[in-house]
Parts: structure tokens; sequence; C-alpha cells
């Protein structure tokens, strides 16, 4: 029991640091909040300063426990020095008992529920991923890992830092119970919101409809950061109606760092300050005065910085993993951007558009996770038209419902579902009984074992209150390894793999369970680089060569230019130069260079059949592959060993004394490649080589028959396997 | 309004323009492109310790790696021969003390191709040599050849019914 102590005082604990760190600031800018709203204004203000400052502590590298302890303790006794002075706040327009009995009998039964969930060991699949990945990395190294190149390790993690100070007191499940605090103030604020604004019949439906919402639940559960993003989303909605009212800066100063923090918990919701900006313009109708302007721009632009700064710095990308392409870095390659966010963009099972609203209310399978029957009735939504309240509900509900588009995942509707599930109470509101009839009909249709009965049996919901798990009663290793088969090799890898030595893996893995760092095959450049690698015996043997024949010419300089747009990526396993038939040796003097993707060049020219450099990106004209050497050389041909781009038109050029390039040829003799055997051992020795004597191989991957089959051929043994996957080692 | 957002503008396009710019490179240390055999398939002859053992056995031949490899009930290898003329098959196998305890003489028979090529009776246990010459148009160059054997009688596992025929060291074609 002691173990659970741990996790609620760590959860406990973060949360209380966030709403006095809010306390503190609220009382600093005067706002006239009501009870109830500047409690919760309190803890979602005050998260976002928390986390904005244990960002800075991981950047300086002094995130540690002692100094969340005693700097969230100071915080607290001033906040509680500064409550005892404060004036007692009115309360909230009242609302009819029984509506309110109402609403918390649903939402102490399901809360309960959620609770047990939340306190049980942290399982989910990003959670137990790089959510909670990056925290134990984070942990480890008492601030940014700046050497683990991961794409997740990029990403902007507010959230993860309000996980980071849970963590460092109960580890995975009080971090998991702070993002489940984010889960019950939600509906509470909507409520709040309807109190204040006149609609508390419309809000407890939405509230209640929010809350029993599978999909909602379920990440709300999980160390997951979607909840964090909508209250914040929904925070800001709720003070831009305030302001429309006060008119007061600091206001406008809550909501731009609000607007900052939750595009610091997620990209995703990069839309909260352009329609902040948006609805200062158009409620005025005018441009915001300067000042307006600036308590609204620096207040985000400051919540902004840890994560465009760090990312600028050490990736030399503010938007690192996104927009690679406008800045190009040698950690993240922008034709795997582009593949990832394509298939993040696909439905890859749904065969009609008209599946996706039923998938999204009733079925779930498809979309990863569903919202609710009641969600059928979106389009009652439409009656809020007629309000002006309506008319920005749905406008908001569109908005944030934009960046589903770049991920089809249901989760990534969730920021918009608050302000739909509002629209149709506003929209019913005045239909007699109908709201208290659907909120009970969500509720209870979205029961665990009632939804069991008819929504897709794989659909990512909560299905069980594992009360002996969350307890501790069982123990936990056990029920990791049930819920998480990768765990099972936790102890072999462990054992193995020395302390600060990587393992490579083609699938994502439970990081926060295994005290090793693995790098996964799409997550970085050095990823793609292995995975490339161990792919060249099956999937990509330097098959071809291209031979481009010329009339001897004594040049400064070689390069293959493309001159054709086209889908393929470019590789070139070999760049070969002769003359007279023969290869001229390559010189530590030569100065190679390409574009794009430079900084692999080096892998055209190893001699190594097992690596490749590639354009990483569809090829544009101007794709090129050069060398310079350090004194004229007499050249008459050039061989691309690779397996071509037949879509590409590459052409020679030589380098003139006057330091231009001309064209020579560009019509290549293709004839198949004799290339030396060994491929799978040049494979395995050029992984050691940049830095992984470990691997980890599911059934399904492409190596799996043929490593299994060749192990001596591959020069691996096989160390262990549990549930399909297996762990190598390169020996 | 214009005016206002300028700066922004600016501060964009100058943020797009801070993306960092690969180089250049030397050459880097060459690698060896000597790095052994890559397995290719079955040729014509296997003894049961060869590292590629596994792509000969079709059926019936126990997976643990040894010097010999238990062959059951109807144990299937394949090979592949580049030429076909004069063409020998051989096999060396061992009854062991233990099963020919038990089952006594035992007739081994081989056939290539479904078609039986030779049989041998061994009637005391120790290491025995199947030798026969294969007739032309029996085999085809580069194409796979089923080779099957067949021992009787088997010793039976009063256990679990598992039947084993005999130890297998090698096999295979020669010329």
């Amino acid at each position: 029991m002691r173990e659970v102590a741990n996790i609620l005082f760590g959860a406990t604990f973060t949360v209380a640091v966030s709403v006095a760190l809010g306390t503190l600031l609220f009382a600093r800018l005067r706002l006239a909040l009501h009870r109830w709203e500047a409690t919760l204004f309190q803890f979602v203000v005050g998260a976002g300063c928390l986390s904005f400052l244990t960002a800075i502590l991981c950047t300086l590298h002094i995130a540690r426990k002692g100094v969340f302890q005693w700097g969230g303790l100071i915080a607290i006794v001033l906040a509680l020095r500064q409550a005892k002075h404060a004036p007692r706040r009115r309360s909230l327009p009242a609302v009819p008992l029984t509506w309110m009995a109402l609403f918390f009998v649903i939402f102490g039964v399901f809360f309960i529920y959620y609770f047990f969930n939340a306190l049980a060991p942290e399982v989910s699949p990003d959670g137990a991923g790089y959510h909670l990945g990056n925290v134990v990395r984070i942990w480890r190294h008492h601030g940014f890992d700046w050497d683990y190149p991961s794409m997740y390790a990029y990403l902007s993690q507010g959230t993860e830092m309000l996980f980071l100070v849970a963590f460092s007191f109960g580890r995975h499940s009080a971090a998991a119970l702070v993002h489940f605090t984010y889960l019950c103030a939600l509906p509470l604020l909507m409520v709040c919101w309807g109190r204040r604004f006149g609609y508390p019949k419309a809000a407890l439906f939405a509230a209640v409809v929010i809350f029993a919402c599978p999909v909602v639940a379920k990440d709300g559960v999980s160390a997951y950061n979607d909840l964090a993003v909508v209250t914040l989303i929904f925070a800001v909605f709720y003070l831009l109606q305030l302001w429309d009212e006060f008119k007061s800066s600091n206001l406008l100063i809550v909501i731009g760092l609000l607007s900052g923090a939750a595009y610091a918990a997620k990209y995703t919701a990069f839309l909260t300050l352009p329609f902040a900006f948006a609805w200062l313009c158009f409620s005025r109708r005018h441009f915001p005065s300067r000042r307006d302007l600036l308590c609204l721009i620096l207040p985000a632009l400051v919540m902004v910085a840890p994560w465009t700064l760090r990312n600028w710095f050490w990736i030399g990308n503010p938007f690192a993993p996104f927009f690679n392409s406008w800045f190009p870095n040698p950690y993240y390659h922008a034709g795997m951007e582009r593949i990832y966010a394509d298939l993040l963009r696909h439905y890859t099972a749904i065969k009609h558009y008209w599946e996706i609203p039923l998938q999204l209310t009733l079925r779930g399978g498809l979309v990863e996770g569903m919202f609710g029957p009641v969600f059928l009735l979106a389009p009652l939504g439409m009656f809020a038209l007629r309000l002006k309240c309506g008319r920005r509900l749905l406008l908001a509900a569109v908005v944030f419902a934009l960046p589903a588009y770049l991920n089809v995942g249901a989760r990534f509707l969730i920021p918009s579902a608050p302000f739909l599930a509002l629209a149709i109470g506003v929209g019913l509101a005045e239909v007699p009984g109908a709201l208290a009839a659907l909120a009970l009909f969500q509720a209870l249709a979205c029961w665990p074992g009632i939804l069991s009965t008819y929504c897709d049996p794989w659909t990512w919901r909560i299905t069980s209150s594992p009360v002996r798990a969350a307890l501790r009663l069982d123990p936990e290793l056990p029920y990791l390894i049930n819920h998480i088969g990768d765990l099972a090799l936790k102890i072999p890898i462990e054992l193995a793999v020395p302390p600060g030595e990587r393992i490579f893996s083609f699938a994502g893995r439970p990081e926060a369970y295994i005290d090793r760092d693995i790098i996964v095959s799409y997550e970085s450049t050095l990823g793609n680089l292995a995975q490339d690698t161990l792919w060249a015996p099956q999937g990509h043997k330097p098959a071809n060569a291209q031979r481009f024949k010329f009339l001897p010419v004594t040049t400064r300089g070689v390069r293959v230019v493309n001159t054709a747009s086209a889908t393929d990526f470019w590789t070139v396993a070999e760049m070969r130069l002769r003359s007279q038939g023969r290869e001229l040796p390559r010189s530590p003097g030569w100065r190679l260079s390409a574009w794009p993707n430079g900084w692999e060049v080096q892998l055209a020219f190893d001699n190594n059949y097992a690596t490749r450099w590639s354009t990483w990106e569809a090829v544009r004209p101007h794709d090129r592959i050069q060398v310079e050497f350090g004194a004229a050389q007499r050249v008459d041909e050039v061989v691309l060993e690779c397996d071509p781009a037949w879509n590409a038109h590459l052409q020679v050029e030589v380098l003139t004394d006057t330091g231009r390039w001309v064209p020579l040829t560009d019509t290549p003799e293709t004839v198949k490649a004799e290339f030396a055997p060994g491929m799978r051992r040049a494979a395995t020795r050029e992984l050691r080589a940049i830095g992984f004597r470990f691997l980890l191989v599911n059934d399904g991957d492409m190596v799996y028959a043929d490593m299994k089959k060749y192990p001596m051929f591959w020069g691996v043994t096989l160390l262990a396997e549990a549930n399909g996957t297996h762990f190598y080692r390169i020996d | 309004m214009i005016r206002q957002l300028l700066p922004l503008v600016i501060g964009a396009l100058l943020a797009v323009s801070c993306g960092r710019q690969p180089g250049v490179y030397a050459a880097p240390p060459q690698g060896s492109l000597d790095l052994g055999p890559d397995p290719d398939g079955p040729h014509a002859f296997v003894n049961m310790d060869d590292l590629l053992v596994d792509d000969y056995i079709v059926n019936d031949i126990s997976p643990e790696r040894g010097l010999r490899r238990w062959a059951f009930t109807r144990p299937e290898l394949r090979f592949r021969v580049k030429e076909v003329g004069h063409l020998t098959f051989t096999a060396e196998f061992a009854i062991p003390e233990v099963t020919y305890k038990v089952t006594g003489p035992v007739t081994v028979s081989c056939a290539v191709n479904g078609r039986t090529l030779s049989t041998i009776r061994c009637d005391h246990a120790g290491d025995f040599h199947l030798k026969a010459s294969v007739p032309d148009g029996l085999v085809e160059p580069d194409k796979f050849i089923r080779v099957t054997f067949e021992a009787n009688p088997r010793w039976i596992s009063p256990d679990d019914g598992a039947q084993l025929s005999f130890l297998l060291r090698s096999a295979g074609f020669t010329h």
C-alpha cells in the first residue's frame, strides 16, 4: 500500500502545486472569477506555469525530486498565505438541485470506475511508449537527453513536464493520475461555463456526455496528453467569452498563457492562439490595440519558447519533428516525416466515408476509439446556430476539429467534442426532458459492460476496473506483461545490454519500463539508417550499375544531378569514378557533398553495399551527389551502383577551371551488377559501427525469417524471445 | 494591419532561413567487400553439421544441430546439381545399438525423385554407407532433387509412439 500512497502523493502534490501557482498568478492579476471556476482555472493555468518551470529545470539539468519537493512546498505555502487574505469569491448562479444531483451521481459513479483504471499500472501504448518513455529518460538525466534521437523526443512535452513532477514521487501511475485530473476538470469547467453564461442544462448534459465518452475516458485515464489539451482549449474559449464581458487585459494575459500552454502540451493545439487572436479581432470589429496584442501574444510566446528554442538549438528546427523540408536537419528526414504523416492521415480499413460517423459513435474499431451514440445527434447541434453562443460553439467545434485532418485517430477529435456536445445541448435545451434523457442514455450506453455489447471488440476503451492491480494487491510485473507482451523481455534485455548502450528495434517498444535506450526505425535518421542497412540484403541489394561513359576529361570535380521530378527516392549505394577502366582510389582529400540529405553522403563512398545515400524524399530537379578533388583528375566514367530510381533523370557534370559545372552526359548504360557476397554480415557490421550491438525483431519484420534461418550469416545470436519478439546480439 | 503584421512575417521568413546546411565531408574509411559467403540454397551434398543443413531438410529429420541427426518416419532431403552426367548418390548413416536391440536387422532404402535407387540391409548396429549410381534422365540440372529414405522396421517409442529410423551423417550426389 506504500506504493499506492506514493502514487497518490505524486499526483496530488503535482495538482496542488499547479493550483498554488495558479492562485499566486491570479492574485497578481486580480481576476474576478467565481468560486468553482477560480479553482479550476487556477489548476489549469497553474499547471501551465508548472510545466513551463519544469521545462526550464530540464533545460538546466536540475530536474530533481528535491527541487520539485521544496519548490512545490514553497509555492503551496505562499499560495495558502495568499488565500488566507483573499476576499471570499462569489458562487456561480444557482442551478436546480435535482440537476446537479443527477450530474454528480453519474459523475461520481464514472469517477470511481475511471479512478482505478488511472491508478492501475500504466499500460496504454503511447503512455508506456513515448509519453512516459520521454519522462523516464528525462528523469534519468535530470533534464533533456540531448543524445537521444527520436521524433517523439522532439515533440513539445508540456504535459510530460507535469508527469515528470508526479513521476518523481509516484512513478508511472502518478503521471496517469495527473492526466486523469484533467479528465475530471474538463466536465466541471463545462458546468461552470454553463452556469456563468446561462446554459446550465446544456452544460450539465454536455459534461455527462463528454465524461462518459469511451475514447475520452480511455485517453483520460492513460498517461496521454489529449485531455490536457482539450481542457486548455476549452479554458481559452471560456475566458474569451469572459473577456467579451470585461475587456480586461489581465484576462488576455491568461488567455495567451493558456494558448501557449496548449501548444506546449501538443502541437495540434497550435490553432488556439490564432483562434483567440481572431476572436479579439471580430469581437471588437477592428484590429486589437497594441497593448491587447502584447497581452495576448507575449505570454503565449513565453510558454511556447522552451520548446521552440530547445528544438531550434538542438535540432535546427524549431518545429521538429515537423517542417523538416523547411528546416533541413540531420536528425529527422523530410521524407520520413512525409511517410509518417501520410500514414496518420488516412483511414486504413474504412471502405466508404459514410462508415466514419458510425465508427466514431458506435463501433470505434477502425478509428481507434469512439464517442458514444449521442454524437449521432450532432446535426441537431445546428439548432444552436440561432444563438450567438451556439454559433461560437459550432465555430470552435469546427476549428478544433481541423487537426484531425492530419491524424484520423478519434483522439484527435477530442478537442472539438466538448464544443459539439455543448452545441447539441444548446440546440435541444428547450425540448422538455430531452437533455436529461439523452445524458442518461449516453451514460448507460457508454458504461463499459454495455458498451462491449455493440462496439467493435478491439475498440480502444476501458473494459474493466482493475481494483486489485490498482491497489497493488496483485504484483505489478505480471499485470504489465499480461498487457504489454514485450515486457517479458525486460529482464533479458537489462541483463544483456550494458547501461548506456542502445538497442535497435524496428517497432516501438514500452520504453517507459525498459531501462535502456531503444532506437526505433522510423523515429530518427539514425533509426532510418539502421533499418535501411538491415533491409539491404533482402529489400534493396544494389543489383544494378548505371554507367555514364564519356570522353576523358581532366577536372576538379564530378557530380550527378537529377533534372526530373518524381515520387521515388533516389539512392546510391556506391558512386565510383573510373579512368581507362580502373577505379580512381578514394582519397581522404576528396570533398563529398549532396543535396538533399548531404549529411549522409559518405554512405555512397564507404565501399559498403549494405549502406546507401538517399535523398530521403521525392526527387526534385537539382538534387545532386558531388565529389570535388584536391587536385585535377582524369575521369571517363561514373558508375552509380544502386537500386535505380527509374523516374529520375540523371546527368553527369564536371567542374571546369572557371568554377562552372558543365554537363557531359545524361545517358547511362544500366547493367546488372555483380556485387560482393556477405551482405548480411556487412549490414550487422555497419550496425555495430553506428553503435548497435543488440536488436529487437518482431515475427512480422522483413528480416526476421532470414535472420532466423541464417543467424551465422548475419553474425547474430538469439538471446531471448517472447510473444513474437526476438532479442538478438550482434556477435 | 499590414504594417503591424509585417514584423511577424519578416520574423517567420528569417526563422525559415535558419535551417542547418549539410556541408562537405571527406571520403570515409573504405570497408572491405570480402565478408564471406552468402547462403544460396542447397547444393549436391550435405553433412548434417553443415551451417546450411536446414536448407536441405524437407521432412522428418530432427532439427537439433549435431554430427548426426535422427531420421524419423519419412525422412526427406532436397539437393540441386549443376551437371547430371555420371552421378552417384551416397549416404552415410548409423543404426545405434540401443534401437537395434529392439528392432533387429533393418532394411533401409532410398528413392530419388520418387524412384527407388538402392536398398541396404543392416544386420548389425553400427555405421553404413549407401551408394548407388543415378540413372540418366532421373534428375535435371539446377532443379530440386527430392531424396526420401525408408527404414523397416523402425524403433517405436513406448512413451509417445515416435518412430526412429536411423542416425543420418551425410547424404548427396557426387560425380
